[in-house]
């Protein structure tokens, strides 16, 4: 670093003691590039904004491209700057964008790259970081570091055909063109709360006195709903099949949702596992609905959703299918045969519900699962369609 | 053809000459006041073609340098452009000393070469060698390091090595430039703390220009360094940052070089003038707002005026300014000198104080500097300590005078306060009141809304186990300080000893 102080007070010494007017004028020099440097360097980056421009979802195979801008609003320029992008990896290789620019008071300068959107999931894009330093090194570098966004890709959408399922699944009210719905007229009880539950349906009276939230039910009138229910419980999975049996259920939890929203029915999911945003672990159900919006909101959660070890999921689905009527239709995607599998699937099935099972991991014995729940009256597939997946390896 | 002529870069000169003149300007300072000096000192003579001479050779020196280095010529090949660069610079300073001097000179000269050959190395024709051939030596040094910078070979330690040694031909340069300065102001003598705006004149824009070139060099040092930490980490640099750098920087430097320029040399009494001024300007411009106001409300109560007309003869009289602008400056307020400078001199310390304290805020000191600071600040301290105990000792004093109150006694009475205290119950007093004071220096210090027993009672937490013997001591001075009662030897003994009892304990907080 240079160091103009001991100079400049040397000079003012001799200035003082000999009245020199050229050391008196090379004193003021000295001391007003020292003092305007620091200054400078003090508001240098105070008036820098930066904005991305991107669209914040993408879908799976898309290219999203993204103009950082940033702008310097202040008053002083920017004699160089330092611009470094942090960005996740699995988007776009180098993990970072960097660039060296001088900015005007005003001036903009924009930055753009490419994200490569080939593995579903929630990232987040920067922290965008600033450095900046002055003329003659007379002080530190300044820096500065702006927020992250977060930027979200779906998971890939597969015709039902390409993942080996049938395009005329029985789900949900397909055939008999009738829907079951609750009859909020005919209130029959209530139960726990879940994630996903509708702030409306809470019971708070009977939430007071319990202590915890409650919800209301109703009986069921006549109306089908297929809500989807994948588990991501990681141990679950086989050690060989995890990493990709996981990713499996998600597109195939995907593409049944995109199906069935566009065939106008109503769709809702029970997830288990963990989010990335919230870092909720555990059972979160998004009601049935229909329509565009929601199958997007269907597809974000799965975007962040991630294996994580939860409770088996056996234990869950009486949970899962709380908000469901008589005759309404779960598909349960689940790595394979697990304890108590069976016969929480045979007590939905007691229950009135269309059941059907699709197993995701290619280690698991899905001949004899096959085989038992056949005869309890369960169609079960086995979707292992690695090629599928060979776009993320 | 036209590919490759399209593919190959082309030079921009702005760039290429931009350092070269920089450095030329530089050693065309030195030369500038070595002449200036010698102009002096030799009367007649004139050495203007010295400056030029320097300036050229300085820019010629560096181009071929560079070009040197960009050919990968070494060794023999530079000594040999060396020795011809030399050669051609002897021959033509001799050449355009004659400038000056006329050709008929030249003719006369080379017709007495062949009897006198000594006299070609006249006095005129040595100087100038003198003056040019040091430039031109730290030209070359310069021009080394500068190749050394800008070498795209070169590693960060390289670069930040020649970026020091810049600096130290930067510094000779300095000595070189200030030397005939400071020895032409020899013969001049400012009266100490003057006040005048100087003339602009070589003996003040050399150094200035000299500087000011020199830290737009120092900026390109660094923007070579930068560029190579930028290389190095593969960032890429926008297009055009070079040139902003140059200009940016250039605006910043003269700038303040312009600003300097306006600024008083000598000292800043001229500053205080104009604070007068601008005092003035404020006190007129108050008071006109306030005839304005006075003219208005006298414009709404003028019909109750007409009513009390009779018992009014005079009406109301338009104020008078009363502030009138100061006198102008030097000559006329030599009473007001002393002042100024005792003003200006606090200035320039505070000034001073406040830019060491903005520099050595956040900053780890090190080696002399650390300890520099650490002397000062002890002296300050001292310095602080003996001005505190001083007023102390004047504030006792003084409230001995006009109060006649006991002074407080110390925790080592004096026999003088010993002396004072010759009754029981003043001894039992200045017990108390030593005890007040030693519980001030342990931090314990009693408010002054606090009474004898409220101030006991906030104590006792902070005196464990001696609860009964403060409690003891609080009566005892209150009961001596308010009632007229007589304390026996015994009680005094007794409350001596309580009180030392209640020393040890606070001393050893």
């Amino acid at each position: 670093m240079m160091n103009l102080l001991p100079l400049f007070i040397i000079i003012l010494a001799i200035a003082f003691l000999t009245s020199s007017d050229s050391l008196f004028y090379l004193a003021y020099v000295l001391g007003g590039i020292g003092l305007l440097t620091f200054v400078w360097m003090q508001h240098a980056l105070l008036g820098v904004r930066s904005r991305r421009r991107f669209s914040a979802h993408a879908f799976h195979g898309e290219e999203v491209t993204v103009e950082l801008d940033v702008t310097n609003r202040g008053r002083w320029p920017l004699l160089w700057l330092r611009v470094h992008e942090s960005i996740p990896l699995a988007l776009h290789v180098p993990n970072f964008e960097h660039r060296i620019v001088s900015l005007a008071p005003g001036e903009k300068t924009t930055l753009h790259y490419q994200l490569n959107c080939q593995r579903r999931g929630y990232y987040v894009l920067g922290p965008l970081k600033l450095e900046t330093g002055d003329l003659l090194q007379l002080t530190a570098n300044k820096q500065a570091v702006f927020d992250a966004e977060p930027f979200i890709v779906y998971p890939r959408v597969v015709p039902l055909r390409q993942l080996g399922l049938p395009s005329q699944l029985p789900f949900g009210n397909l055939p008999s063109r009738q829907r079951i719905f609750e009859d909020p007229s005919r209130f029959f009880g209530v139960r726990d709360y879940v994630p996903g539950d509708s702030l409306r349906r809470i019971n708070w009276k009977s939430s007071a006195r319990l202590r915890q939230l409650q919800v209301k039910r109703f009986q069921p009138a006549i109306a089908l709903h297929t809500v989807i229910l994948l588990d991501l419980n990681d141990e679950a999975y086989s050690l060989r099949g995890r990493t990709v049996g996981g990713e499996i259920g998600i597109v195939v939890a995907a593409s049944i949702a995109a199906h069935l929203i566009e065939r106008r029915q109503q769709v809702g999911l029970a997830l288990l596992g963990r989010d990335q945003v919230t870092q909720y672990t555990g059972l979160q159900v998004i009601s049935p609905a229909h329509g565009r919006e929601h199958l997007m909101h269907i597809l974000e959660a799965l975007a962040r959703a991630e294996m994580a070890p939860t409770a088996p999921l056996a234990s869950v689905l009486p949970q899962a299918n709380a908000g469901l009527g008589w005759g309404s239709t779960a598909v349960v995607i689940s790595p394979g045969e697990s304890p108590h599998l069976v016969d929480s699937l045979l007590q939905m099935r007691r229950q009135g519900f269309h059941v059907m099972f699709i197993a995701t991991d290619s280690q698991t014995p899905f001949r004899s699962l096959q085989a038992k729940l056949n005869q309890i009256g369960i169609p079960a597939y086995w979707v292992t369609n690695e090629r599928e997946m060979d776009v993320w390896r | 053809m036209s590919q490759s002529a399209d593919t190959t870069p082309k030079l921009d000169w702005a760039a290429f000459m931009f350092r070269p003149l920089l450095i030329s300007g530089m050693t065309t300072c030195i030369a500038a006041s070595w002449v200036m000096l010698l102009e002096a000192a030799l009367g007649n003579w004139r050495g203007d073609y010295i400056v030029g001479m320097a300036a050229l050779v300085t820019l010629e020196t560096l181009i071929a340098e560079r070009q040197m280095r960009i050919r990968g010529q070494f060794h023999s090949d530079r000594l040999l452009v060396r020795l011809t660069e030399l050669g051609v610079m002897l021959v033509v300073l001799k050449l355009a000393s004659y400038l000056h001097r006329g050709w008929q000179a030249l003719a006369s000269d080379m017709r007495m070469l062949p009897y006198q050959p000594l006299s070609f190395f006249d006095v005129h024709f040595v100087l100038g060698i003198l003056v040019v051939v040091v430039l031109w030596l730290l030209a070359l040094d310069i021009a080394g390091l500068l190749a050394e910078l800008e070498s795209p070979g070169a590693g960060p330690q390289d670069r930040e090595t020649a970026r020091n040694e810049l600096k130290n031909c930067f510094g000779i340069g300095a000595v070189m430039l200030l030397l005939p300065i400071g020895l032409q102001g020899l013969g001049r003598t400012w009266p100490v703390l003057s006040i005048h705006i100087a003339p602009v004149n070589g003996l003040t824009v050399l150094p200035l220009l000299y500087f000011g070139l020199g830290l737009v060099l120092f900026g390109q040092a660094r923007l070579a360094l930068l560029q190579t930490s930028w290389a190095t980490d593969g960032i890429p640099v926008a297009p055009g940052l070079a040139r902003r750098w140059a200009t940016w920087g250039m605006m910043l430097i003269g700038g303040v070089i312009v600003l300097a320029l306006l600024m008083p040399a000598g000292s800043t009494l001229v500053g205080l003038y104009a604070l007068t001024w601008m005092l003035w300007l404020v006190a007129t411009i108050g008071q006109v707002i306030t005839s304005v106001f006075v003219f208005l409300l006298t414009l709404l109560l003028s019909p109750c005026m007409l009513l009390f007309q009779s018992q009014q003869p005079e009406g109301l009289r338009p104020l008078q300014p009363s502030i009138q602008p100061p006198p102008s400056p030097p000559g006329e307020a030599r009473t007001l000198l002393p002042i100024q400078i005792v003003a200006f001199w606090v200035a320039i310390v505070i000034a001073i104080y406040l830019i060491l304290r903005a520099y050595w805020h956040n900053r780890q000191m090190s080696g002399v500097w650390k300890t520099l600071a650490q002397v000062l600040r002890e002296w300050w301290r001292g310095l602080l300590a003996l001005l505190r105990s001083w007023r102390g000792r004047v504030h006792i004093r003084r409230g001995r005078r006009t109060e006649k109150k006991p002074a407080p006694v110390a925790a080592t009475p004096s026999w003088w306060q010993r002396w004072q205290a010759r009754t029981p119950q003043e001894r039992v007093r200045r017990f108390y009141l030593a005890l007040l004071d030693l519980a001030a220096q342990a931090g314990l210090a009693r408010r002054p809304d606090q009474t004898p027993y409220e101030y006991a009672h906030w104590l006792k937490p902070h005196l464990s186990e001696e609860e009964d013997a403060l409690s003891t001591l609080t009566q005892a001075f209150v009961e001596a300080r308010y009632s007229r009662r007589t304390f026996e030897p015994k009680e005094v003994s007794l409350l001596q000893r309580v009180w030392q009892r209640l020393r040890s304990k606070l001393r050893k907080r």
